[in-house]
């Protein structure tokens, strides 16, 4: 699924081969047997981790790193453990078959710095916040929910809720859920908000518009 | 017509048959001098023999009400029905509940309840079926919109999320008001509609708690963010129930207990849900009913009357008793033949009772009336009988006759409630005439009373003599309004129309049909479809697909209806949509937080400045304004309440609030995670309880086709019915069995009235022997009927289903009426009067009465089919009494008025 942004580029021939290897990687998914999707289950956990304490690091040193130093530092993790070209393709729910290939590629692009913006941003001091990681379960259609327990300073507890998938042979997430409200569901609202009132150029604007506002 | 010229023959000598001195009278007379040497006798076994036959009708004599039987079993429709009903036993005899509620939650939840309810009364009920629900519908509705619309709720469900997350960690006041009011200070321009069921529903909430009235927000309008809809809050349930028609009022359990299972559970109104029970069944039990209570009903007021009018008319309470004692001697017998050659009465044939009472009165009537005028001209009783005897048994003899043959006109039509109805009344005329000389005679033998009494009931003031001297008095001026009267009323005869809608003919207050009545109203036609049958299954697609783009057809039905189109797209939808909404909306996972009554009034208070804020900002679209000025108010009130309310009532209340405004929460939130989980449905996996009512076993595929437009406008059926069954002529189903019906049943009166008016017309010119006095018998009849018809026009009684049976007894008192009064004038007149001053202007003046009377009653009824009758009949009766008293002796020639044996009535003509 996540190749779809990409085999644009590639001749008619390749285009051929990734839907066939595509589906030889459904089919092979889906015959799986349990234990081996339960042995993936902890790569899932790891993934989620691997983000969390990416996050904790760069929080600690918030302000010597400064909003770009938190940004650059993030950049390579947040790129590893999301598959942001989706989420993107999802935000924009049945827009995105409206799009050219090029938008498409625009929109992966400014997402992608959004949503480091938005983690740069959030993540941006350290008062004891700590991370406690739940149970995995299994989702439907070859997906992991990961759950996890933001415990910030005092006893307030906020319940992050991560949904990876499987994508260039590794989990990645695909969504956060922050005390069950869905962040594709915020996105998809808030895309659909702009697109319809004033069409998808603005929304890239839009996008840059927030990601400038976030680095103040 | 007869004109001022001579009749062709001498009214004397061409008595013929009739006259007292020709063989069949003085064979009566005899036979009445016969039964008055033993009258106790003969009373004796006229009683034993209406006991008798009473006890067997009374066993032996059903009653059928399935309304298809009326018909002959051979019209194609019916044929095509019977096929129909034989392969798909699931449609036929059903009964259909409807459930409607304030949300669609609770509609759903109520059908849940009353069916499991209903499952587990196996011994009354064979099957519950919800066509637009269960479990298939549950999982796969969502693949039934179109993608269009499929995927903006989608938009729509993606909206809600945040709040619906939000509310399911904390699904309590407080939740409710923390979360909007966030809402409102963040919310775009463009999705404060998003809000407006929320907030609209805030305010209902608070004016319920403050009335006491129950109110429940459906989170899944909100969800779908739509204003409250009454067809979203609408179930039904199909329910088979066992039937034994081998047993009298074998629906009522079946009905009865479906109504109590609704009180149990509290489906009367008062808790927000509302149960109709209707469908086939339940019509015709409810139609029962009503027929029976207004028969009571008119039973009583009927027998009132007639004994009044009878007391009136005779002059004498001993006379009104007799009267009615022969008149019950001959309906028992009458009900004895019914019960042995139909064996099973239905809902016309029903109507003998009342012809019987309306035709049967008329020869004791005409019987005492001249035994009296001859007892007070000094016969002794033993003279004046054999004298009545002679002067009106032909007449009678002859009525019987003619009004048979108007009845038996009815045997060979297609209608087969008429035909049974033609037999069994035809057969009632020679009843009644034996009885009227046979127990009748016997009973004035017994207790003749005496002269000077027969002398005072003749005195009786005569209320109308005025009226009655009209015709002889201003015979042209009555000639000419009745030939402008007959004008204008064959100018109205083109709009004479018969209402085939049978539920027209039902109480409308009765529950089944006020159901009804509402489906229509909302152009719901789905009760009323026509059904096609096609052999396969691309005979079936090819047909929905002709019937489809027929005009008056909405939609042709087929079980590939049932497998959505587009799958692929819609299920792409729904699992990205799935995804998006993420696993966080788990009613099972709502949880709820403990407040304290101070800290959610606390909240209340923050909503509502929140929402002041953002009113104060201004920039909100009006329609959102309006809805959040009104919440604000709600909200403003509720605090207000709870602040002066006492603790213990400041908690009930709220409680209340939260009910009303987060009971559905829960299982909409079910219902959109089993939607989210649909999955391709194919023709094969379709569930067998569903495809079975759209492929029968051996194959046959059914097509349901469905109206545009509103079935209850007579024009609308009538084009819906013939462009399907010009494509489809074995089409059939409710709408084609009421128009084949109607059609079936005008048409048997056509040919049965053309039957009857040939016979009779016959029989009288043989009887009487002359072209114009033949005449003169049927011309009150026709002008009557004639009147009629334009009356049906004018007061807007159309004719119908029950009320057409009508005709036959306006025929039968008509010809009789004729009769009497064209035998009278051939027989001369009596002393020292004119026509209309005679017994016989009085007898058919008061036996037209009673008839009026008897039947005037049928008018209060409430069942419209029965008051319909009534009315019609009350018309077409005065109007034969009009024609027969007022416009036939202005009609006849003056020396046929003025005979030359009533010299001291000469001035009068």
């Amino acid at each position: 699924m996540g190749t779809r942004t990409r085999p644009m580029r590639l001749g008619r021939v390749a285009q051929a081969t990734v839907a066939a290897l595509t589906a030889v990687g459904l089919w092979i998914a889906v015959l799986l047997p349990l234990n081996a999707r339960s042995a993936e289950t902890g790569n899932a956990g790891a993934v989620v981790s691997e983000l969390q304490a990416a996050l904790l690091a760069v929080m600690k040193q918030a302000n010597a790193l400064g909003y770009r130093g938190r940004v650059r530092r993030l950049t390579p993790v947040i790129t590893e453990t999301h598959d942001l070209p989706s989420m993107a393709r999802y935000a924009m729910g049945r827009y995105w078959q409206e799009l050219s290939p090029k938008d498409r590629n625009r929109l992966v692009d400014v997402f992608t710095r959004f949503s480091i913006a938005n983690y740069a941003a959030r993540f941006d001091s350290y008062k004891g916040q700590t991370f406690k990681q739940g149970g995995t379960k299994p989702q439907s259609r070859k997906r992991i929910l990961v759950q996890t327990v933001l415990v910030k300073s005092g006893r307030e507890e906020v319940e992050l809720n991560y949904v990876l998938q499987e994508r260039s042979g590794r989990w990645r997430i695909v969504n956060v859920m922050a005390d069950g409200v869905s962040e594709l569901a915020v996105r998809r609202s808030e895309f659909a908000s702009v697109l319809r009132r004033e069409g998808f150029p603005a929304l890239l604007d839009d996008l840059e518009a927030k990601i400038l506002e976030l680095a103040q | 017509m007869p004109d001022d010229r001579k009749p062709a023959s001498n009214p004397r000598s061409a008595a013929g048959g009739l006259a007292p001195g020709s063989r069949l009278p003085l064979a009566m007379a005899a036979w009445v001098a016969a039964v008055c040497r033993a009258p106790v006798w003969v009373l004796i076994g006229a009683a034993a023999l209406a006991a008798l036959s009473a006890h067997y009708a009374a066993r032996n004599l059903g009653v059928n009400t399935d309304t298809a039987d009326l018909l002959s079993p051979d019209l194609p429709f019916l044929i095509a029905q019977r096929r129909f009903e034989r392969l798909f036993p699931d449609y036929d005899d059903t009964l259909l509940l409807v459930l409607e509620a304030d949300t669609p939650e609770r509609a759903r939840e109520a059908a849940d309840r009353l069916a499991s309810r209903v499952e587990r009364e196996s011994t009354l009920y064979e099957s519950v079926f919800r066509p637009r629900g269960g479990d298939f519908f549950a999982r796969n509705g969502l693949l039934f919109y179109g993608p269009e619309e499929l995927a903006s709720l989608a938009d729509q469900l993606t909206e809600a999320q945040p709040l619906l997350a939000r509310l399911s960690a904390d699904m309590s006041l407080d939740g409710l008001f923390a979360v909007l009011a966030e809402a409102v200070e963040s919310l775009e321009s463009d999705r404060q509609g998003e809000l407006t069921p929320i907030l609209d529903g805030l305010g209902r909430a608070v004016a319920a708690q403050r009335g006491g009235q129950p109110y429940r927000l459906s989170w899944e309008q909100v969800m779908r963010g739509e204003t409250p809809k009454s067809d979203a809050n609408r179930e039904f349930l199909i329910v088979k129930p066992r039937l034994d028609y081998g047993r009298l009022g074998a629906r009522a359990p079946a009905v009865e207990r479906l109504r109590e299972l609704g009180a149990e559970l509290g489906f009367d109104g008062h808790s927000g849900v509302h149960l109709r029970v209707t469908g086939e069944v339940a019509l015709a039990y409810d139609e029962l009913r009503t027929v029976i209570r207004g028969m009571e009903v008119v039973g009583v007021l009927a027998l009132l009357l007639v004994s009044g009018l009878l007391y009136m008319g005779l002059g004498s309470a001993r006379l009104a008793v007799v009267t009615l004692i022969t008149l019950l001697v001959g309906l028992s017998l009458t009900a004895a033949f019914a019960a042995i050659t139909v064996g099973r009465l239905n809902l016309i044939s029903i109507a003998f009772v009342v012809l019987y009472v309306g035709l049967g009165v008329d020869y004791a009537i005409h019987f005492i009336l001249r035994f009296e005028e001859l007892r007070s001209g000094g016969a002794d009783p033993a003279r004046a009988l054999r004298g009545t005897t002679l002067d009106l048994s032909g007449a009678f003899a002859l009525c019987a006759v003619t009004t048979a043959i108007g009845f038996y006109a009815f045997v060979p039509t297609a209608y087969a409630g008429v035909s049974e109805l033609g037999l069994i009344a035809g057969t009632s005329m020679f009843i009644s005439l034996l009885s009227s000389l046979t127990v009748l005679p016997a009973l004035l033998c017994l207790v003749p009373g005496t002269a000077r009494e027969a002398k005072r009931s003749r005195e009786t003031p005569w209320i109308f003599s005025a009226l009655l001297d009209v015709p002889l008095h201003h015979r042209r001026r009555v000639r000419l309004g009745t030939l402008l009267v007959t004008a204008a009323a064959l100018a109205c005869i083109p709009e004479m129309g018969f209402d085939r809608n049978p539920l027209n003919l039902r109480d409308p207050a009765s529950e089944s049909v006020a159901a009804l009545n509402a489906l229509f109203a909302e152009k719901d036609n789905g009760y009323w479809n026509i059904v096609a049958l096609a052999e396969d299954a691309d005979a079936a697609q090819a047909l929905a697909e002709r019937l489809a783009a027929l005009a008056p057809v909405d939609k042709a039905i087929t079980v590939f209806d049932l497998v959505p189109g587009q799958q692929e797209e819609k299920l792409a939808i729904i699992e990205d949509l799935a995804f998006v909404l993420g696993p966080g909306l788990d009613p099972g996972q709502i949880r709820k937080q403990e407040h304290a009554p101070d800290e959610t009034l606390a909240a209340m208070e923050g909503l509502r400045e929140a929402f002041d804020a953002r009113l104060a900002e201004g920039n909100a679209e009006p329609a959102f304004s309006t809805s959040l000025a009104s919440a604000t108010a709600a909200l403003e009130d509720m605090h207000r309440r709870s602040m002066t309310a006492p603790p213990a009532e400041r908690r009930r209340a709220l409680e209340s609030l939260e009910s009303s405004l987060l009971s559905t929460l829960p299982s909409s939130l079910r219902s959109l995670n089993q939607a989210l989980q649909a999955e391709t449905v194919s023709r094969e996996r379709l569930p067998r309880e569903l495809a079975g009512r759209w492929v029968s076993p051996d194959g046959v595929y059914l097509v349901q086709v469905l109206a545009r437009g509103d079935l209850t406008d007579p024009q609308t059926l009538a084009r819906f019915v013939s462009a399907v069954r010009d494509l489809e002529p074995a089409a059939t189903g409710p709408p084609v069995m009421n128009q084949g019906a109607g059609d079936a049943v005008v048409l048997a009166f056509k040919q049965a009235l053309i039957w009857a008016l040939v016979g009779i017309g016959a029989i009288l010119l043989v009887v009487l022997r002359s072209v114009p006095w033949s005449l003169a018998v049927l011309a009150p009849l026709l002008l009557a009927g004639l009147l009629t018809g334009a009356g049906t026009v004018l007061f807007g009684i159309p004719f119908n289903f029950a009320n057409i049976i009508a005709i036959p007894l306006l025929l039968g008192i008509g010809v009789d009426s004729g009769v009497h009064m064209v035998h009278r004038l051939r027989r001369g007149l009596p002393s020292g009067d004119h026509p209309l001053r005679t017994s016989t202007a009085r007898a058919v003046f008061f036996s037209t009465l009673t008839t009026a009377a008897g039947f005037g009653n049928l008018a209060l009824s409430p069942h419209p089919g029965t008051a319909s009758m009534g009315e019609l009949l009350t018309l077409g009766v005065l109007l034969t009494l009009v024609s027969t008293l007022l416009v036939l002796p202005a009609l006849l020639p003056r020396r046929a008025t003025c005979t030359s044996a009533n010299p001291s009535a000469r001035n009068t003509c």
